[in-house]
């Protein structure tokens, strides 16, 4: 029985010891500097953080009791003056409080629909000054549990546990302690926080830790809780205000004070070895940097080396030694690996925590040649090879058509010329004109040559069927590799033959909207007809008018008279009826519609008809009187 | 009157608040608090951030068919199914409805980000892929080179998303995206190196890998052709506290330097114009008449000259302002468009255009169509008639034709003098003969 119970502990002991440790310490120096900058705040919420972080980090506080006098603050704001109030309590500046303080503060604990955290203030402000055994335990426990029924949020415990405290209450904290813990929020499974965040868990950590010191009870976090929320504070590292820094460095206090705190166990400095500096430099300390209580130096064991890529062990129960005057520094020397590139995973145990990094170990990498080939793509001829030596270049500029093809070959070796293998071996095609480019990755065969075969044919999609220059540039990269290698070779020139684009004219793909500004596009107006020069209608138009010349000039030449020419009215009345129709036609011509030209046309119509016939009459009477 | 003046007002404001409302989809809430920078900046710019779990069961995006969010975040690369109402098809209908989207990933990112990425028209690379620079990582890497270094010249040319001065080196450690060159809506933000690629860190490259080189994006953004706006980063780290402070020391290479990444500049100037407050557009007025005329018309003559104006505004913090732009341009179109040509530029975000209407007839448009990258699309069109010219409005004395004139007239005055030696004659009688 007493071997089963043995055994069980020993298995619940080697799952403790393979929870994670830390990954990393709460930089303290930087938290100090916010701190400080806050100090001389115009806000009273950042001066009393500020200063009590500097109190619980023993830094110097400033002399602030100017400002504390100065502060401008509402007194029916309790949190304002519970931040004022002990601000100056931590400065040891009671006296620049002004009385109403106290007045406020016992207003709110008069009040009956006061909220636990109005009565937290109140009584931690009456506590600043001195006053703090107004409220008393008998009826203000009670009192408290009935409002907690009302909201229980863990943020409300912190309160009312700091309330205990002050009442002398631990007990009841010591029942309850546990079941507030059980209610934090877990995020990733792998760090704890109370709903609220940062102040919620920072308040209720130091609270319960600190209730039970003072119990002497041991502490009620288990050990994975311990790590939980130690991993929540890590996260919250990158704080930048007052309050953010201050409450970080109480919950950091709270847990580092807890037996046995958790440990951080880091690299410092460099992740990685090289053939000349082949040692790793690990931190080993609590969560805010100090060395760890308890650990012997001996404890400090590198259990087990393994490579990544093919899981070989490569060391085992290597000890780690511990640098001179640096208590937290611990040195592993992996000389014996330095010259395998590759990444490891190494198994560091530290008394009874463990924890596993990765370690990379980078060696140099260098290539001597390359060769470039430049042969028909069905083998028929043997192809032409240049060979280039790093880190030249090519000294002419290399041809090559759509039937040919070019083969790059090289050989990667490390500092000691065994030919090794990367993860990128990359031959960069790109356009030496413009942006376009294409990668082709290297393939090792069995001998960890590289190779790449270009076939200029069936590249050309890639790079839009544009004949032209082109760079080819090899890229040698491993995560492994500390010198990794960009070697531009050299320039082709590709000819794509029949399907090639004129060089320069890429091909515009005519599908989706367009955008940016467009060709303007001008209307080309229909041009007028051509028209014959002025002179030539000119001499035409006299030309028309020659008849009526020539009539005239006919008429004057026989002699013509109107010896018919009756003296009446009508002969008057008619000829000017008929010239005003001509004349009308001239107007219309000139600017009358033709509706406007009918109206007037029809009176003098009527008038020339009836004039007219008038005169008819009149001339054949005159011409039988006459016979 | 004031009351209708009244509703408006509050609609405005209403809509106002409704623009700044934005769901937050994390893994956990902590994430709150590791991207709190980015959080915080957003909230001092008006949006109401409501974080939500991702696979919470009751997440809704809308409720009796009214949207309850403007803007979507999601910020859980390690969700595999959202919860509640969400999935990827309820994402893309709040798309297609007017919804913006900001999107972060890592290299964990499960298949639904796959998904709602192949819906926007992104392609992300596989699970446990990652962006692998070797040549261009940053110090604080892990040994893995994934955490890479990108030079502010790798973002794309357009101010209105990123934002004007970007010279800081920026901080990126996610998977890689590519995008169908054939889609014209989507825009490369920020692109890799040539040395780049996106692959499995862990194992050697055997396969082609998805994204090589420059082809490698980065973030990646999609302005939808509704005008709704996404934009979707491989890396989460990018927008997180961690990444804003530290700064950038490249192993290799030049070496860049510096004692601040450029992520925090460019995360702002990326949410500001995912969520739509820059680079937005709008039609003020529209006026068009006849030259040396006020009043507008709808139906022109061929060959008059037209006065078109447009006034343009833009969204700039949070007010409509006057549009600045040199490149806006009129089609005057029949089908096709006849005449293209650019807008003066006048005070007060006026732009103008003289023209002569072809001497065509038919029935054309006014078409303003400004599509620029990173702005919104502005397309505005005004229909109007062209007619022939009527009978009297065609010219009236051709020299070429005055032959014809002469003779018409001549004739004219012809029968005019005609009537009277026609009348009036009198012949000699020959007196020998009667006599």
């Amino acid at each position: 029985m007493y071997l089963r119970g043995g055994f069980l502990l020993l298995i619940s002991l080697l799952s403790v010891s393979n929870a994670n440790t830390l990954q990393g310490t709460i930089d303290l120096k930087r938290l100090q500097t916010i701190l400080q900058e806050n100090v001389k705040s115009k806000d009273i919420a950042s001066l009393y953080y500020a200063v009590k972080g500097l109190a619980l980090l023993n830094a110097d506080l400033p002399n602030v009791c100017q400002q504390i006098k100065d502060f401008k603050y509402d007194v029916n704001n309790i949190e304002q003056i519970f931040q004022l109030t002990n601000a100056a309590v931590i400065t040891g500046c009671q006296n620049s409080l002004s009385p109403d303080v106290l007045s406020a503060s016992g207003a709110v604990l008069d009040k009956p629909d006061a909220t636990i955290q109005d009565l937290y203030h109140a009584v931690y402000s009456l506590k600043a000054i001195g006053r703090g055994s107004v409220y008393d335990k008998e009826d203000a426990l009670k009192n408290l549990i009935q409002l907690l029924k009302k909201d229980d949020s863990p943020a409300n415990y912190a309160y009312v546990f700091a309330l205990c405290e002050h009442m002398g209450s631990l007990a009841w904290t010591a029942t309850h302690a546990e079941g507030v813990l059980l209610a934090a929020d877990e995020s990733d499974s792998k760090a704890l926080h109370f709903e609220g965040g940062l102040p919620v868990t920072s308040h209720l950590l130091s609270t319960i830790t600190r209730t039970y010191k003072n119990l002497k009870k041991p502490s009620p976090l288990s050990e994975e809780q311990r790590y939980k929320f130690a991993e929540y504070l890590l996260s919250r590292r990158s704080v930048n205000t007052a309050k953010g820094a201050a409450l970080l460095i109480e919950a950091a206090f709270a847990l580092a004070d807890i037996e046995p705190a958790p440990i951080s166990i880091a690299i410092k400095g460099r992740k990685y070895i090289t053939s000349e500096v082949d040692t790793i430099e690990f931190s080993i300390t609590d969560l805010i940097g100090r060395p760890v209580r308890g650990l012997k130096p001996d404890e400090v064991v590198a259990q087990s080396g393994t490579r990544l890529a093919d899981d070989v062990v490569v060391l085992s129960k290597q000890p780690l030694t511990q640098k001179a005057n640096e208590a937290t520094t611990f040195v592993l020397n992996l000389s014996k690996i330095k010259a395998q590139y590759g990444l490891y995973k190494i198994a560091l145990s530290a008394g009874a925590k463990a924890a596993s990094v990765n370690v990379a170990v980078l060696g140099e990498i260098q290539v001597s040649s390359v060769e470039v080939g430049i042969g028909d793509v069905d083998g028929t001829t043997s192809p032409k090879v240049t060979t280039i030596t790093y880190p030249n270049e090519l000294k002419e500029t290399l041809q090559a058509d759509h039937l040919q093809k070019v083969t790059l070959k090289f050989n990667v070796r490390d500092k000691w010329s065994k030919p090794v293998l990367l993860q990128q071996a990359f031959v960069r095609v790109g356009s030496t004109s413009g942006d376009s480019e294409t990668i082709f990755v290297a393939e090792p065969d069995n001998t960890k040559a590289y190779k790449v075969e270009l076939n200029v044919g069936g590249i050309a999609k890639h790079l839009n069927y544009n004949s032209g220059s082109y760079s080819l540039t090899i890229y040698l990269g491993d995560s492994a590799v500390s010198n990794p290698i960009a070697w531009s070779v050299g320039e082709v020139l590709f000819n794509f033959g029949k399907d090639a684009n004129a060089v320069g004219a890429a091909l515009v793909s005519p599908t989706g909207p367009h955008r940016g500004a467009r060709a303007q596009i001008a209307h080309a107006f229909r041009s007028p007809e051509a028209r014959p020069a002025r002179l030539v209608s000119d001499v035409f138009a006299c030309a028309c008018a020659a008849p009526l010349l020539l009539l005239l000039l006919l008429w004057a030449r026989l002699g013509i008279n109107f010896g018919n020419l009756p003296l009446t009215p009508s002969v008057l009345v008619f000829h000017l009826a008929l010239g005003g129709s001509l004349g009308l036609y001239g107007l219309l011509w000139l600017q009358l519609t033709m509706f406007d030209t009918m109206r007037y046309l029809l009176p003098l119509a009527a008038i020339t008809f009836l004039s007219g016939h008038r005169l008819l009459r009149r001339l054949v009477k005159d011409k039988t009187q006459s016979r | 009157m004031k009351f209708s003046i009244l509703i408006g007002i509050i609609a405005y404001f209403s809509l106002a608040l409704a623009e700044q409302e934005t769901l937050v989809l994390v893994d956990n809430l902590n994430i709150k608090e590791t991207h709190s920078q980015f959080f915080k900046s957003l909230q001092d710019r008006g949006y109401t951030l409501t974080f939500r779990l991702a696979d919470d069961a009751n997440l809704v995006l809308s409720k009796y068919g009214e949207y309850l969010y403007k803007n979507l975040i999601v910020f859980a690369p390690s969700v595999l199914e959202f919860g509640g109402q969400i999935d990827t098809e309820a994402i893309t209908k709040f798309i297609d409805d007017g919804g913006n989207l900001l999107m972060a990933g890592n290299a964990a990112a499960g298949d639904v980000y796959r998904e709602i990425a192949s819906e926007c028209g992104f392609e992300m690379d596989e699970e446990s892929a990652a962006v692998i620079d070797h040549f261009n990582y940053d110090a604080s890497d892990d040994g893995e080179h994934t955490r890479i270094v990108v030079s502010p010249k790798n973002l794309i040319s357009a101010p209105t998303i990123v934002g004007e001065q970007n010279t800081q080196p920026l901080l990126f450690e996610g998977t890689g995206l590519i995008l169908d060159k054939d889609n014209n809506l989507v825009l490369p933000i920020l692109i890799a190196d040539s040395t780049a690629y996106s692959y499995n860190p862990k194992s050697q490259v055997k396969e082609y890998p998805h994204a090589v080189g420059r082809k490698t994006v980065l973030i990646a953004a999609l302005q939808a052709r509704n005008n709704v706006r996404i934009v979707f980063s491989g890396s989460l780290f990018f927008f997180s506290d961690e990444a804003f402070n530290s700064g950038v020391a490249k192993v290799h290479g030049d070496k860049v330097t510096s004692n601040q990444s450029g992520n925090k500049a460019l995360s702002q100037h990326l949410s500001a114009w995912a969520f739509g407050e820059r680079g937005r557009l709008r039609v003020r007025n529209v006026d068009h008449h006849k030259e040396g005329e006020k009043e507008s018309s709808n139906t022109y003559t061929i060959t008059d000259s037209v006065v078109y104006r447009i006034e343009i505004e833009e969204l700039k913090n949070g007010k409509w302002q006057p549009f600045e732009a040199t490149d806006v341009q009129l089609e005057f179109v029949r089908i096709d468009p006849f005449i293209r040509q650019t807008l003066q530029k006048k005070p007060n975000g006026v732009y103008e255009a003289v023209f002569k209407v072809p001497d065509v007839w038919g029935v054309y448009q006014f078409k303003v169509d400004y599509d620029r990258v990173g702005y919104t699309r502005l397309y505005h069109s005004t229909q109007v008639s062209v007619r022939p010219l009527q009978h009297t409005q065609y010219e009236r004395f051709i020299p070429s034709a005055y032959p014809y004139y002469v003779s018409s007239f001549s004739m004219m005055i012809g029968v005019f003098l005609f009537s009277f030696v026609f009348l009036y004659y009198k012949e000699d009688v020959p007196k020998t003969k009667s006599e």
